[in-house]
């Protein structure tokens, strides 16, 4: 057996997480809908026998979640000997499967060498179906428990029949778990190869060293924070169906390499869509971590296991069944929010002011009258980044816990019956600063004739009422808002419709939130402010209302 | 006394001018290598052609095609310089610009920033007009409109101005009368219009490509009108650019589309590599061009190199025909660290030229790669670059020594834990190259060039279980070299999703008939005469439901039938993914790339000299292998290597720009164009 150096644990990792890379290439290219292959919304992760995450290759924060749940749930539900080569196991419910919600849909593989379990192999994809709603889980579509889909190399095909039943998309559905399938036998194959190439006991060695290696790093970063305890809390707009606004509540606590993240006091589950069950919490937390303390701390096991969340069992952040889930990023998002608050105690050059706070979305489900089929479009839209303490927040982004890319507007009319008629910056929506929080986005989006009277559409987004928070004396970023026009009069303004019906040229607009300001305004170079008010990024109200005069 | 032909290429690279010229009558070889001139890249151009010309006796007059590559596009993009811009673009979509696919650049760096946008707000322009996805035009165009625009512009003193509308690529209609209009009221502005170089549907894509095109136009069009006069005073008339997509184009056609040229840089040296390795019957390759910062990695398969639409430059997507040449920090004065968590990194930090590795005794005191390869003995410990930069080895001994205290290492270890390492990082990215594309790299043949890369080869080839490397007989100047065996090439591609079915298949014949009039206009405009004439076909295809698409070639018999076509299509999916369907196909792009044949010279072929290398043998080395035992490497001279030649490892080959590897259980043979095949045995 190689003793694992420095140099072998370099080259041994690289190669791992080559694997992990390749398999997320491979996902993206087979995968059949739009929301897996354009945008992305895929991860995929290897796993040790032992349940340990190696290596992530991800699009999405939010999957560190659903990925090692699954794996958590088939080492509880499982004996390891009744796991057999050939087997695929499919999951996607939060309370049974290890998921977070619905449409993300986790296959594992389990890998053999030479007899031996040597590893999993995970993916996940976001199955952008029929969406549906309601006040419980039971509400909100097919939960498949963690099952095998495939048992010693055969197909349980009454598994499959049931599931794909469930599916209104079957088309996309069929070929998007083919993908999956497809992905971690990919990776399968290649781990086996690595493993012929290195010995099996290297591959031991190094499996552990490598967890040593992400907790190491993560107890540096830990380490080099002051001891102390830190307390933020933020809230949501509302539960998502008109309810009231949600507290989340946080206490940091760093003692010496350790530390811990208390959600204690944060709100309880309520009958909207917006509840985490825990491995969602968790995966903000570490998103969290990443981007403030250290973005080269390897995503695996060792780093994970080196930070304690406390959650209350029934809190938004801990969720019971048969609490709905459907919407739970939109609370990661403030989640996130709240970590960075926290964070910004310490020191508020470690984070940034708080961005849009939201995972805003439109879903479109209708007929479409040209080829007569049915269609589901989902979008995402991305809002301002919070300022920086030494620049300005980023325009017309998504932050933390989503990245996927937007469907470019002449593929999404020439696929469905749908017309894009403004993707704008939302002008006034940065809040004031010496560095200004980034801006907002506005999108609207026409019915057109080819689009069946039944259509209906469900959107969703953050900050229409509490808006994103500044920095040292940074100002609040603009609001979010949703609205439905009809000959040109607004019809709606509720920043979540649910499945309203709508009719040709019918407009639906999106404004979300802009992001905080970091610093004091009066600070900010008045050249900038003269350019951005010539640009229109800014007008004289926006000015007279952060406080400031560039006569 | 027969008229004398010469080529010559000329690739201006960041460091140096490298200089190709071949006799087209004798076959005879000419190189010269000069320090690139910093501000104006044309001064060493033209002071590099009149050493070259000097020294081998020729003059303007005899110079049968001049050919350049150059970075002056790619320069001032990657430096965010260029002439003021407008846009002119649809009502409601100003922003585009900014907001892009609104993904943010980093996930986790919260300091990473997106892409500088090159065109201030408030020169971007909204004309209320629209064309739904069928090309229908909902909203005409008011001329008043484009003609206020034009007013304000001129009052701004825009110089250049990109037009972009939405759908255009369907119907081109409203793009080109607001290009008419600027025509008429503001005919010296540079303009760019985005359906001229593009016809792909994708706007945000488009839309960067149209602007970056007159954000450097300007400046490329002073540039190429300057080279062109000065040249022309030189008697030199025959002017050819290279473009990114590994071909050439007119001087004209450069100062009208310089976006092409902006991922030209490693472009002809992927081209170069293609012409020496099908002289010798090497058809499906991996290229690896290693120098002093960068790795570049690209594939040839069937003789023809990889193209894609969808490259970056800088973080913008330009939508121009590349060659698909992925790029990795990994080069022979990448920097090793130890990071905090105790792992061995090297890259993508690097010394670069200056101060360079340690043993450059520049006030470098970083342990490079470089540095490790001198202390384990691959590289001369005296002198490099046949003698003309000396090195001090104790300098990288010390630097390397560090680095292995920090580690609790040995000094050799280190020394190879630090090529290990680096070439675990390029054999990742060969990896995401070959494997993501359907390839299995044992089965080609690497190709390694680039100051760094023939000290590699041998390791790669092990590391992958590869059979063989070539090594070019220049590794140093293969772009130059490139440069003299491109073809004059445009691509032509235009967006029509449709089912592919039986009853599709004169839309077929149609839409290709299209682009091969487009074809024809190209042809005469540049002059081509008809016998030189090639055109080939290509489809991007997929499933329907599907976004992304791939690129198959098609020949004009399957064009003609749909179930051929479909065929064709499973095949190329099934390479990629080992599975296919029997789902509905769709055609998303129809393309076709026109070439036009610069016939390739005659090459001087060295004369059978027998297996024997023994002439070539210049003394013995000490090399420390992975045990930190040392081994006698033989060291020959290449410049005394002849066609026939054979090496058995291990041994160690200098030449003034490279140093290439054998290993104890390979060996090394030299053909009749002077190449070297590393083969394991």
């Amino acid at each position: 057996m190689k003793d694992i150096n420095p140099v072998f644990l370099e080259i041994i990792s690289n190669a791992v997480t080559s694997i992990a890379e390749q398999m997320g290439v491979i996902l993206a290219k087979t995968g059949y809908s739009t929301n897996i292959k354009e945008r992305k919304d895929l991860s995929v992760a290897i796993f040790s026998p032992e349940g340990k995450l190696l290596s992530l290759a991800q699009h999405i924060p939010l999957h560190f979640s659903s990925l090692s749940g699954a794996i958590d749930v088939l080492l509880q539900k499982y004996k390891i000997e009744e796991i057999y080569d050939g087997d695929v196991f499919i999951a996607n419910d939060p309370y049974t499967g290890g998921g977070s919600h619905l449409p993300d849909i986790v296959l594992v593989k389990p890998v053999f060498y030479e007899g031996k379990l040597v590893s999993f192999m995970v993916n996940t994809g976001h199955h952008a179906d029929r969406s549906r709603k309601g006040t419980t889980i039971y509400d909100e579509g097919l939960r498949i428990p963690l099952v095998k889909l495939y048992s010693k190399g055969e197909l349980v095909s009454d598994v499959l029949e049931l599931i794909m039943l469930n599916f209104q998309m079957k088309y996309e559905r069929k070929g998007d778990l083919n993908a999956q399938i497809i992905t971690n036998q990919f990776g399968a194959e290649k781990l086996v190869e690595l493993i012929d190439k290195i010995g099996f006991d290297t591959y031991k060695a190094f499996c552990g060293k490598w967890l040593e290696y992400g907790m190491k790093k993560a107890r540096k970063a830990i380490e080099e924070l002051p001891d102390g305890e830190y307390f933020f809390e933020d809230y949501m707009d509302d539960d998502g169906i008109g309810g009231e606004s949600v507290l989340i509540k946080l206490k940091l606590i760093v003692s010496g390499d350790t530390i811990t993240f208390d959600f204690t006091g944060t709100a309880p589950q309520n009958k909207g869509p917006h509840n985490c069950v825990e491995c969602a919490t968790k995966a903000t937390v570490y998103y969290s971590m990443l981007a403030i303390l250290d973005h080269t701390i390897p995503a695996n096991s060792g780093f994970f296991d080196s930070i304690n969340i406390i959650t209350e069992q029934g809190s938004i952040v801990c969720a019971s069944e048969p609490a709905p889930t459907s919407d739970r990023e939109s609370t990661t998002q403030r989640i996130a929010d709240v970590i960075f608050g926290a964070f910004s105690q310490i020191n508020p050059e470690y984070v940034t002011a708080a961005g849009n706070g939201a995972m805003s979305y439109f879903s479109f489900s209708g007929y479409d009258k040209r080829t007569d089929q049915p269609y589901v479009y989902v979008e995402t839209i991305g809002g301002g980044s919070g300022a920086r303490f030494n620049k300005d927040g980023l325009d017309a982004v998504h932050v933390h816990m989503t990245n996927t890319s937007n469907l470019p507007v002449e593929a999404l009319e020439m696929e469905y019956p749908l017309m894009v008629e403004k993707y704008a910056l939302a002008e006034n929506s940065c809040g004031a600063g010496k560095y200004r929080g980034g801006l907002g986005i506005i999108r609207a989006i026409k019915i057109t004739p080819d689009s069946s009277d039944s259509m209906l559409v469900s959107a969703s987004t953050e900050r229409s009422k509490i808006c994103p928070w500044g920095l040292c004396g940074g100002q609040k970023g603009g609001r979010s808002s949703i609205k439905i026009y009809r000959d040109n009069e607004i019809v709606l303004d509720n920043s979540k419709p649910r499945n309203v019906q709508l009719k040709e040229n019918d407009v639906i607009e999106m404004i979300t939130a802009g992001a905080g300001g970091y610093g004091d305004v009066s600070l900010r170079d008045k050249s900038i402010l003269e350019k951005e008010l010539k640009e229109g990024i800014i007008d004289e109200k926006w000015l007279s209302e952060a406080g400031i005069s560039l006569k | 006394m027969s008229e004398r032909k010469i080529r010559i290429g000329v690739d201006v690279g960041g460091t140096n001018t490298d200089i190709c010229a071949i006799d087209e009558n004798t076959g005879k070889l000419m190189v010269y290598k000069l320090p690139s001139s910093l501000y104006d890249q044309s001064e060493a151009v033209v002071e590099g052609i009149k050493a070259i010309s000097d020294e081998y006796d020729f003059s303007g007059n005899d110079v049968s095609r001049f050919i350049h590559g150059t970075t002056v596009a790619t320069n001032a993009i990657l430096e965010g310089r260029g002439a003021k811009t407008a846009l002119v673009t649809t009502k409601g979509f100003r922003d585009l610009l900014e907001i892009g696919r609104q993904r943010r650049p980093d996930l986790y760096n919260l300091q990473t920033d997106k892409p500088r946008t090159l065109i201030s707000r408030d020169l971007r322009y909204e004309v209320d007009e629209r064309t739904d996805y069928k090309g229908e035009v909902l909203t005409e165009l008011r001329e008043e409109e484009i003609e206020c625009i034009i007013s304000e512009c001129k009052e701004k003193g825009v110089e250049a101005v990109a037009i972009m509308l939405l759908n255009s690529y369907v119907n081109p209609q409203n793009e080109n009368k607001i290009s008419e209009i600027f025509k008429k009221h503001y005919p010296n502005i540079f303009l760019t219009v985005s359906g001229d170089l593009s016809k792909q549907f994708r706007e945000y894509e488009r839309l960067c490509g149209t602007v970056i095109n007159s954000f450097v136009g300007p400046e490329v069009k002073k540039y190429m009108n300057n080279l062109k006069k000065t040249l022309e005073d030189n008697d030199i008339h025959k002017i050819y650019i290279n473009h990114s997509n590994g071909g050439l184009m007119s001087i004209a056609e450069s100062v009208k589309y310089p976006v092409k040229t902006a991922l030209s840089g490693p472009a002809a040296g992927v081209v170069g590599t293609r012409y020496i390795t099908e002289l010798i019957g090497e058809n499906n390759l991996i290229t690896v061009d290693i120098g002093g910062t960068s790795t570049d990695i690209s594939l040839v398969i069937d003789g023809k190199f990889e193209s894609s639409d969808e490259k970056t430059i800088s973080g913008y997507p330009v939508r121009i025909p590349s060659i698909d040449i992925s790029t990795i920090g990994a080069g022979g004065g990448s920097i090793a660290w130890v990071d905090n968590g105790g792992a061995l990194k090297v890259g993508p930090q690097s010394a670069g030229s200056s101060p360079g590795p340690a043993c450059y005794d520049k006030g470098g005191e970083s342990a490079t790669i470089t540095d490790a390869r001198v202390v384990l003995g691959h590289l001369n410990n005296e002198t490099l670059l046949g003698g003309r930069l000396p090195i001090n080895a104790e300098l990288s001994k010390k630097a390397v020594q560090k680095l292995a205290d920090k580690l609790n290492m040995g000094l050799t270890q280190t020394a190879r834990g630090i090529v290990m390492v680096s070439n675990s990082n390029i054999v990742k990215e060969i990896k995401n190259v070959t494997v993501s594309k359907g390839y299995n790299p044992s089965e080609l043949c690497l190709v390694a060039f680039g100051g760094s890369g023939p000290l590699h080869a041998a390791e790669l080839i092990e590391e992958m279980a590869i059979n063989k490397a070539l090594i070019p007989k220049t590794p140093g100047l293969l772009a130059a070299y490139g440069l003299l065996t491109e073809n004059m090439r445009r691509d032509f591609v235009q967006t029509c999703v449709m089912d592919l079915s039986e009853n599709c298949e004169k839309t077929l014949t149609e839409q290709m008939d299209k682009l091969k009039k487009e074809a024809e206009l190209w042809f005469e405009q540049e002059n081509i005469s008809k016998s030189l004439r090639y055109v080939n076909y290509f489809l991007d295809m997929r499933y329907k439901g599907q976004n992304y698409e791939i690129r198959v070639p098609v020949n004009e018999e399957q064009l003609s039938s749909a179930s051929n076509l479909i065929k064709e299509f499973k095949s190329s999916y099934e390479r990629l993914y080992s599975f296919s369907t029997d789902d509905v196909i769709q055609i998303v792009n129809f393309g076709l790339s026109a070439t036009g044949d610069i016939v390739y010279p005659v090459i001087k072929e060295d004369g059978y000299a027998g297996k024997n290398a023994e002439n070539a043998v210049i003394g013995a080395r000490k090399v420390y292998d992975d045990n930190g035992d040392t081994c006698d490497y033989t060291l020959y001279d290449r410049e005394k290597l002849h066609n026939g030649n054979i090496i058995y490892g291990p041994a160690i080959i200098e030449q003034m720009d490279s140093t290439t590897i054998v290993f104890a259980n390979q060996k090394a043979t030299v053909d009749k164009h002077l190449n070297i095949m590393i083969e394991r045995r």
